[in-house]
């Protein structure tokens, strides 16, 4: 395949109808990013899926009704069977005892059905022709015309209208209805035209990702754009983008490069954007939580060394002289070769002095194996002196604790027991500031 | 009727024993999904399994071979082990965790059906399934003819999913009620999961051929909603779903032939579910939007009636005596008034004589409970410290409603008062025998 | 006229009956609130507190009776009236900061279509200020305690800057430091003569926070200032007792209208 004539096609009048595509795909993209921030945030993604099985009726009867093969017609036929199709799903939960969630498989299989039924009974018939069904279940974003992306210009342009018109009652209207209802907004006017929006952006998209596909268009990109942002505003600009770039990447995946169907190929760019948000973006990353936990294991297992270190120096009441490994090594389950390396690093951490077979703590390590042993001990105190927790309890929680506490935290609980000296077990506590164990 | 069915040929039953077949092992399980809240979790495995069939085709090269099935059990277990994962990563919301994975495999599903060349899967036949060519592919053992294949697969998957059902009757009610309970008792609510998904993967393969990937989630959830509306017993929902699935069936194919015989059948079987669902949804006795509205106008029709003996009786205050039927018509319009003379003059309840009425001895009764129940009710809310001229507004909506039982319980806890708090009689009620 | 109206009535509820489906939930509520009161709406629960609060401000139907509030219809003075909902009520892991919450507040008097202005932003900042939330300003609100959390509503509520304001369990599992700030908020709004109605549900306090007591059980108990109505022979009347017949009633009633 020779890419630069690809390419240069690309730019050419015979590139027309790939032009046509990409930009058809960037605004799709782009529309469904922006509408599904909202569907998503009012848990209501799966609705899109009724509403675009929904819409197959609609457009067969609209054939029959009128014989024409209008897609103008189409959309307007697809728009209110997919709208029927919504509010069936809330009649069903709101009249009967069903829940949601059926009331939307029940109207997405039933539609569907009558919906095949009608297409058959076209084909049979004779009035249309195969293609329709195809169409309507994966889309022809490869075939995308002219008057198809202008109707998705209007569309986009239309949705991104109403969306800055109307940007403080959908939020509203998203994050805490009944106090907008209480503020005198007109809840379910808002409601209704929220819904409106979707079954548009459904409606257009299903001509070019079809049925199945364009409910990833409006689920995926939210979904990825949610981890990288806390601000409603910048969500819909992020999933717009990743909408509008998983549509223009899959546009030309599929047809510059690998002969795939477009739909498919834009769904699973967007996935692929959707799990590298997952991983990677900052603080809800998966990544980033990763890190935090382990370096809080990290922060744990050096002050346990250091820990050890100060304990085997109180109980000979001298912190200066080198201590040979095998006093410490009895506090660990690790073996030794990894606790030689563990110091060793320590040693490089200046934290510790370590020679082999011999350690002592550095001024630095002695301070946080210090802070650690005061913490454990603070703590013990505490739940025995002011919990009444018997002394052979708290050694286990305190374990955990003098890990995580904070300095503020720390000096209050001291503050709150009143400077105490010795813990539970009679273990001297050690001060902040001076050292009061030294001999 | 009877000629639809006496025309019938022998590969015209097939089909509609298979569809029954496929349309009750999906309503079989299908309740257990929606009583589990997981209906949209059939949707997203009947969609996902796409990727599993052309897998398994690209390695055995038949659409009707076992490891077909394999490889849908395989992603039936996946598919919700995804979406669970996704979710409890707390990092996206239930729904859309489901949309995502399905969509997803899907989209896989249908790169590798379009992209790799060996593949010859019929798309569309995947999503809404053919059963009509079902009955000529034939189980031909060592020369001897057993009848259509789907038959024995679909008969051998109804049998598993009955087996299932009973076998784990017990365990799959507890933990569609309450997980955790199951839980604490020993079940195990997780494998049951799985288990359940598997099969309800499995089963949707199995329907593939006859009814399709889109369909078959309404076989799953149709019949068992209908039976939902109809029954509050388990057992008989279960049953009746598979009645239901039978009815699909049989009315689907009934249907297709009616509107000429090219119509899809799998279509026309959803079409029946949905009609079947809309009709237990309006009709169904006890939860029915019809006979919820009969009831709700049946009421209002007794609260006039009965308003009209409590002024009959309020005019003539306990003395039963003739009342002018013009002093009547000054407080409900002439038009009515004269209905509701006719209505209980049929009912037996009321005595006409020229101009005048008198209730029935019957009628007088029935009206001194009402008249009793209001008073109480008065007394009681004025006993509770509401205000005087508070107090009618309050009874005038409870009377009709309240039972001779709880009248007496007030009338104890009053103290078996003889006057309203207006001053008016509690009339007492001889009760007989 | 105005003027004359607050020295009245700022809350005056008529004969009120609310049903949930067919069940009646309150029979028959009738009472007045004078403004300038810090009032607690007590009962047990189920006793319909909640239910009371969002029929007042017209978010559920009631089945008869009328609410005024100012000596007008809730419709008419929207702009006066403050909303504190239950905690629960929303999904915290909205993509959305405290300050913008807080904003939302305004969003009634700024109406349709128009955007918050930079003095909307400033109002928000100082109510957060008063709850002494403005270090959390651009945090998200699932980084929140639960204390915080209502806090940030309270803000929000303030942020109406109404006459009188609806709250609904604002002291339902919030901790101490919180508990304090929103008593020392509701002396702040007594002091410039707001109204405060609250559903709360410790009866250990309300004494001691709320001027005005309202007792509730599906009924109205007693309806007055704190030290005539606090009483023991009221709340045994609240929660203990006497109530069967009232709910079998309500039973009978929604089985007779299904």
């Amino acid at each position: 395949m020779d890419w630069k004539n690809e390419i240069l096609l690309f730019f050419t009048n015979e590139g027309m109808n790939r032009r046509m595509v990409l930009i058809g795909s960037i605004l799709l993209g782009c529309a469904s990013g922006i509408i599904g921030t909202f569907a998503l945030l009012r848990r209501q993604s799966l609705l899109g899926d009724a509403m675009a099985h929904a819409a197959l009726p609609g457009v067969c009867l609209m054939f029959l009704i009128t014989g024409l093969k209008d897609p103008f017609l189409f959309l307007i036929g697809a728009c209110i069977s997919g709208f029927t199709g919504a509010l069936c799903v809330i009649g069903i939960t709101r009249y009967s005892r069903l829940k949601n969630d059926t009331a939307i498989g029940l109207v997405l299989s039933v539609f569907f059905g009558v919906g095949i039924v009608l297409l058959t009974y076209i084909q049979q018939s004779g009035a249309g022709n195969q293609a329709g069904l195809n169409t309507f279940l994966f889309g022809k974003a490869a075939s995308l015309l002219q008057e198809d992306v202008r109707v998705m210009v209007t569309m986009c342009g239309l949705i991104i209208f109403f969306i800055v018109l109307f940007y403080k009652e959908f939020k509203i209207l998203s994050f805490d209805p009944n106090f907008g209802a209480s503020l005198g907004f007109s809840i379910k006017f808002l409601d209704v035209f929220l819904t409106s929006l979707v079954v548009l952006t459904v409606m257009v998209g299903l001509q070019a990702v079809g049925v199945v596909l364009m409910v990833a268009m409006i689920i995926i990109p939210p979904a990825a754009a949610r981890q990288w942002t806390e601000k409603l505003e910048r969500m819909i600009i992020i999933s717009a983008f990743i909408g509008a770039l998983s549509g223009a990447l899959g546009a030309i995946l599929s047809t510059l490069i690998i002969k795939m169907p477009t739909g498919p190929v834009m769904v699973l760019v967007a996935a692929f954007f959707l799990g590298l948000s997952l991983f990677f973006a900052p603080n809800r990353g998966l990544l980033f939580s990763w890190y935090r936990r382990w370096s809080q294991k990290r922060k744990t297992r050096i002050e346990n060394i250091l820990k050890a270190i100060y304990k085997v120096g109180e109980n000979s009441q001298n912190y200066e002289r080198f201590i040979p490994l095998n006093e410490i090594k009895g506090y660990f389950s690790a073996p030794l070769w990894l606790l030689r390396l563990r110091l060793r690093i320590l040693h490089l951490t200046a934290l510790v002095e370590y020679h082999p077979q011999e350690v002592r703590l550095t001024s630095v390590g002695f301070e946080q194996a210090k802070n650690t042993v005061r913490k454990h001990r603070l703590w013990e105190a505490y739940l025995s002196n002011a919990m009444d927790i018997p002394h052979d309890h708290v050694h286990r929680d305190a374990e955990e604790v003098e890990h995580i506490f904070s300095p503020e935290l720390t000096s209050r609980l001291e503050e709150y027991l009143d400077s105490p000296e010795h813990d539970p077990h009679g273990k001297s506590i050690p001060n902040v500031n001076g050292n009061n164990c030294n001999s | 009727m009877l000629s639809f069915f006496s025309q019938l040929q022998s590969h015209e039953i097939w089909i509609m024993v298979i569809g029954a077949l496929v349309c009750s092992s999906c309503g079989l399980i299908g309740c257990f999904l929606i009583l589990r809240k997981l209906a949209l979790m059939g949707d997203a495995i009947s969609h996902a399994v796409l990727p599993g069939i052309v897998l398994a085709v690209m390695m055995t090269g038949s659409l009707s071979s076992w490891a077909v099935f394999i490889g849908a059990g395989i992603i039936g277990v996946l598919t919700p082990f995804l979406i669970d994962t996704l979710q409890r990563s707390g990092r996206v919301q239930e729904d859309a965790s489901i949309g995502a994975v399905f969509t997803v495999l899907f989209a896989i599903g249908v790169i590798m059906v379009t992209s790799i060349p060996h593949v010859h899967i019929d798309v569309e036949c995947v999503l809404y399934g053919e059963i009509v060519w079902t009955p000529y592919d034939r189980l031909i053992i060592g020369g001897s003819d057993f009848g259509p294949q789907a038959f024995w697969v679909t008969g051998t998957i109804f049998l598993l999913n009955l087996a299932f059902v009973t076998f784990f009757y017990k365990e799959l009610k507890v933990c569609s009620f309450d997980s955790q309970l199951a839980a604490a008792m020993g079940f195990r609510p997780k494998l049951m999961h799985y288990l359940l998904m598997a099969v309800v993967s499995i089963t949707t393969i199995s329907s593939f051929e006859s009814v399709g990937a889109i369909i078959v989630v309404g076989m799953f959830i149709a019949p068992g909603a209908a039976a939902y509306l109809l029954t509050d017993n388990l057992a008989t929902m279960l049953a009746l779903s598979v009645v239901g699935g039978i009815l699909c069936s049989v009315g689907g194919y009934g249907l297709a032939i009616l509107l000429g015989g090219g119509v899809s059948v799998s279509g026309s079987m959803a079409t029946v579910a949905g009609i079947l669902f809309v009709l237990s949804l309006f009709f169904s006795p006890k939860y029915g939007l019809v006979f919820r509205f009969l009831r709700r106008s049946r009421l209002r029709s007794r609260l006039q009636k009965e308003h009209f003996y409590i002024d009959i009786y309020r005019i003539t205050e306990g003395e039963n005596t003739w009342v002018p039927i013009l002093d009547l018509q000054k407080i409900n319009q002439r038009k009515k008034t004269f209905d509701l003379i006719q209505e209980m003059m049929l009912a037996g309840m009321l005595e006409k004589e020229e101009e005048s009425v008198r209730l029935s001895e019957k009628g007088f009764l029935h009206a001194q409970k009402l008249i009793r129940a209001h008073r109480l009710w008065e007394s009681y809310m004025h006993k509770l410290g509401l205000p005087e001229d508070h107090l009618h507004r309050s009874a005038d909506d409870v009377e009709h409603f309240i039972s001779p039982q709880l009248c007496q319980e007030m009338a104890k806890d009053l103290d078996y008062p003889r006057q309203d708090p207006h001053g008016k009689p509690i009339p007492l009620i001889e009760e007989k025998g | 006229m105005k003027k004359e109206n607050h020295n009245q009535v700022a809350l005056e509820v008529h004969d009120l009956t609310v049903a949930y489906h067919t069940r009646p939930v309150l029979w028959n509520i009738d009472f007045e609130i004078p403004p300038g009161k810090l009032v607690a709406i007590v009962g047990p629960n189920g006793a319909g507190k909640s239910t009371l609060l969002k029929s007042i401000l017209g978010l559920l139907p009631l089945s008869s009776g009328w609410v005024k509030i100012f000596d007008n219809p809730y419709r008419k003075v929207r702009q006066k009236v403050g909303y504190v909902p239950q905690r629960g009520s929303v999904d915290w892991d909205f993509p959305t900061t405290a300050i913008d919450v807080v904003c939302m507040g305004r969003y009634g008097k700024i109406g349709w279509f128009r955007r918050p202005k930079k003095e909307d932003w400033e109002a928000a900042e100082k109510f957060l200020a008063q709850v002494e939330m403005e270090k959390f300003a651009h945090r998200q609100i699932s980084q929140l305690s639960g204390g915080q959390q209502q806090r940030v509503f309270l803000a929000r509520a303030l942020a109406q800057e109404a006459d009188i304001y609806f709250m609904d369990e604002p002291f339902a599992g919030v901790d101490a430091v919180t508990e304090k700030a929103i008593v020392r908020l509701l002396e702040e709004l007594r002091e410039q003569k707001k109204t405060v109605i609250v559903v709360h549900h410790d009866l250990q306090t309300v004494k001691e926070y709320f001027d005005w007591i309202l007792l509730l059980n599906m009924r109205l108990i007693a309806n007055g200032p704190t030290e005539e109505v606090y009483n023991e022979d009221n709340l045994r009347k609240t929660y203990g007792g006497r109530l069967a017949i009232l709910s079998q009633a309500a039973d009978e009633v929604a089985k007779g209208r299904l």
